[in-house]
């Protein structure tokens, strides 16, 4: 469990203790003191409940557990820990390349400015998509996966930099002009499809 | 009942909700959250804060 969710959790208990003192009074205060407790009850511990829960709730919203809640996902999730280290997910995920509890954020969300806000946003339509009918067969992602999205990691690594099949492509990489897809396998599906006869 | 019971009433249900959506990092968790929790310490906060009448000044 995390800071934040002990902290709301300790918030949580005060604000009920603090409403509990509050109306048991049989009349509403006039003393300072009274109407401080008032204040913090009903305004002052709900408002930092909301900033805290709502960062909570967005952290967790980043999580491996999370995205793999869906059904929908599960084949996707199977990627993850798949034999063949040469697919990408199973090789990032299964060598530590990107952090286990967060492994489809790392990858999926835009390192730009509101490159996270965009990812809740469209995780939000997502959302709705599942409530409201059934997503699109098979799932696309909305635009061509950019190279940014690697190279946020892998540009200036040595073993990246060094390694023989980089070294002449290196610029075409930076300004998108070729895919680092275009050479590495990212079939997502391929766990599912090697089970099914 | 008075309207600060009302407001109480809501602030308790915002609380519990936002404690209970705490455990797991699921969409529900997410949903109860944002449509139930949130909007309730928000109307907590509203009864509370709301101007009370004078008394003697209503259908003056």
């Amino acid at each position: 469990m995390s800071v934040t969710a002990i902290s709301l959790l300790l918030l949580v208990f005060v604000s009920l203790a603090a409403i509990w003192v509050v109306a048991r009074r049989p009349q509403r205060g006039s003393s300072p003191t009274a109407i401080l407790l008032g204040f913090l009850a009903f305004v002052g511990f709900p408002a930092v409940m909301i900033v805290l829960g709502t960062t909570h709730q967005l952290e967790q919203a980043k999580s491996t557990d999370f995205c793999l809640s869906c059904h929908e996902m599960t084949p996707y999730g199977k990627s993850l820990v798949f034999e063949d280290l040469d697919l990408l997910p199973a090789g990032h995920f299964q060598n530590n390349r990107i952090p286990r509890d967060r492994a489809c954020y790392s990858c999926h969300t835009s390192y730009t400015m509101f490159g996270g806000v965009q990812a809740k946003m469209k995780g939000a339509q997502h959302l709705l998509r599942h409530f409201t009918r059934d997503p699109s067969e098979p799932i696309a992602l909305y635009d061509p996966f950019m190279n940014r999205e690697c190279l946020h990691c892998h540009d200036g690594a040595r073993s990246f930099e060094d390694s023989f099949g980089h070294d002449g492509v290196l610029a075409e990489l930076r300004d998108e002009s070729i895919s680092c897809l275009d050479c590495h396998e990212n079939d997502h599906l391929a766990a599912t499809r090697e089970e099914t006869p | 009942m008075t309207r600060r019971n009302l407001a109480a009433i809501c602030t308790t249900v915002g609380s519990v909700v936002v404690a209970a959506t705490l455990w797991r990092p699921h969409p529900w968790s997410f949903i109860f959250f944002l449509m139930l929790g949130v909007p309730a310490l928000l109307l907590g906060m509203v009864i509370y804060l709301w101007p009370r009448r004078r008394k003697g000044s209503a259908g003056a």
